[in-house]
């Protein structure tokens, strides 16, 4: 049986009938059994449980019902959000109280989507800090080469979804953790308009710039994601007021560019002093873009620096508070790296945060007129591979994303990581893999979605995997 | 890791206050981090800053 790597691909095979959700979801666990999860992408299983829901929707299927794009589709589900039917552990040993025995927003509608939640997907400790193996928890491998990282945080979700062992995952991110191990692991993620989705269900760690959002192989499996994972306002996420969302992502591809302007951001390269070989790796997807119809022109975005360290002080400072009681009781259940992280959330001042939430709010307004004349801005993801385990200088410093990616969340507005070639690294078979985000106004996550889509129409970089895997 | 004595005190007295009980070790660390943090936050009150939000 050949497996499916794609939400699509699966949705394709089982609505045609030569796939049953059953054989799907038990061929996924025996190749994570068989691999060992060498990656280290699965925290949390309960086989009975996904094959119950797997069952329940071959029946469903069999009777006539069709739940939609996720219809029997196994995916992962970063451990910071509930579920029901399997703890919850934001990969801590000083979890948090109140996220067992429920389910998440995301995950409810995963389930009313027909989806089956297969695994916990491993993360920072509570999507934060970097790896720590004193935690008892794996480190989060990239499966384009062992023994160096997946990215941070949604690291199992990224590497899972890589590794094959389901087609797709939700993660969160809240400074870059959706667009960080997507890049780092050649998969595309999306990190939604601020309460386009629910985060009833997910441990917190900035209640202004956490955000949930889809982790696939491609644009395409993302917009199917998302259209299940927005809908209603969800009165227990007070970020979701007024936002009701009925649009269907996956109609929105359109395969073409015609009418669309890119902005690529060539003085935030400049200043980051992006490596050459990865800037011709992006400036040929560039130019993809351009052959697809778009059109390409020079863009700065303003206040980045600002946005960016605005972005910075309220995440600390939330995470600061989320975690304070926890860390009194719990300091040495933490690794060290997260409560370090944590607690420097202690250094700012109410000043700093009151004049980051006032900068931050001033720039919507300033982003939002300065992006008028173009569709989204383009620039790399991450202007660096993945460091290697053990290195914790270069670890640390790479959680430190670069000015364009923290900022989006500080202003609420989408950006996407689709992957765009592989970096020559030396020590490494193939290279590895580059991402290009693509951000965008309040909302234009369907924009964003149709861009990445009609260049992976043209590309095949979503769809590679290591050689060795 | 900052030796400067007035800032491990501040520090320490900070992780005292909020009843933190960080090592020596993580202590040092932390006053790396309190040094760049308290230095990192001049972009906010710039004077560019100023003028956005009048």
């Amino acid at each position: 049986m050949s497996v499916p790597t794609s939400v699509l691909g699966a949705a394709e095979e089982m609505r045609a009938g030569r796939l049953t959700s059953v054989e799907l979801v038990t061929a996924l666990l025996e190749r994570i059994d068989e691999t060992g999860d060498a990656v280290g992408a699965v925290v949390g299983r309960d086989d009975a449980a996904a094959l119950a829901a797997a069952e329940a929707a071959d029946r469903e299927r069999a009777a006539g019902t069709d739940r939609g794009l996720l219809h029997g589709v196994p995916i992962g589900v970063k451990d910071i959000l509930a579920t029901a039917d399997m703890p919850t552990t934001g990969q801590s040993r000083a979890m948090l109280p109140g996220f067992d025995g429920k389910d998440s927003a995301v995950v409810e509608r995963l389930r009313e989507g027909g989806a089956v939640v297969i695994a916990k997907a491993s993360c920072s400790e509570f999507a934060c800090g970097t790896p720590d193996a004193s935690t008892g928890f794996r480190y989060p491998s990239n499966p384009w080469q062992l023994g160096r990282w997946a990215g941070g945080s949604s690291a199992g979700s990224g590497s899972g979804v890589q590794a094959g062992f389901f087609p797709a995952s939700i993660g969160t991110d809240t400074g870059g953790s959706i667009r960080m191990p997507a890049a780092f692991c050649g998969i595309t993620g999306l990190k939604p308009t601020a309460g386009l989705v629910s985060r009833y269900g997910c441990i917190p760690l900035s209640r202004s710039n956490d955000q949930i959002g889809p982790m696939a192989r491609s644009a395409a499996d993302c917009a199917a994601l998302l259209t299940v994972l927005t809908g209603d306002q969800d009165p227990r996420d007070e970020a979701t007021s007024g936002i009701d969302s009925t649009e269907d992502f996956s109609a929105g591809l359109t395969g073409d560019l015609a009418g669309v302007t890119i902005g690529v951001d060539n003085e935030a390269h400049r200043k980051a002093e992006v490596p050459a070989e990865m800037l011709r790796l992006f400036e040929a997807a560039v130019a993809e873009l351009e052959a697809l119809g778009a059109k390409i022109v020079d863009f700065t975005v303003p206040l980045a620096e600002e946005l960016s360290m605005a972005a910075k002080v309220v995440t600390a400072s939330e995470g600061f508070e989320v975690h304070r009681r926890n860390l009194q009781a719990h300091w040495a259940k933490y690794g060290g790296p997260t409560r370090r992280s944590l607690t420097k959330g202690a250094f700012f001042t109410g000043s700093d945060y009151v004049r980051s939430k006032r900068i931050l709010a001033r720039g919507v307004t300033v982003l939002s007129e300065a992006l008028a004349p173009v569709d989204c801005v383009a620039t790399i993801t991450l202007p660096w591979v993945s460091p290697l385990q053990g290195d914790e200088e270069t670890m640390v410093a790479r959680t430190k994303a670069p000015l364009w990616m923290n900022m989006w969340n500080g202003v609420g507005m989408p950006a996407l990581s689709a992957p765009i070639g592989l970096t020559p690294v030396a020590g490494t078979p193939e290279g590895l893999p580059l991402g290009m985000q693509l951000a965008g106004r309040a909302f234009s996550d369907g924009l964003l979605l149709r861009i990445a889509d009609a260049y992976q129409r043209r590309t095949s970089w979503h769809t590679l995997s290591p050689a060795a895997g | 890791m900052t030796e400067d004595p007035g800032t491990k005190q501040a520090v320490a007295t900070l992780m005292a206050q909020l009843e933190l009980p960080a090592d020596e070790a993580e202590m040092q660390f932390l006053g790396t981090d309190f040094l760049a943090i308290r230095s990192s936050t001049a972009v906010l009150f710039s004077d560019a800053m100023e003028e956005l939000l009048r």
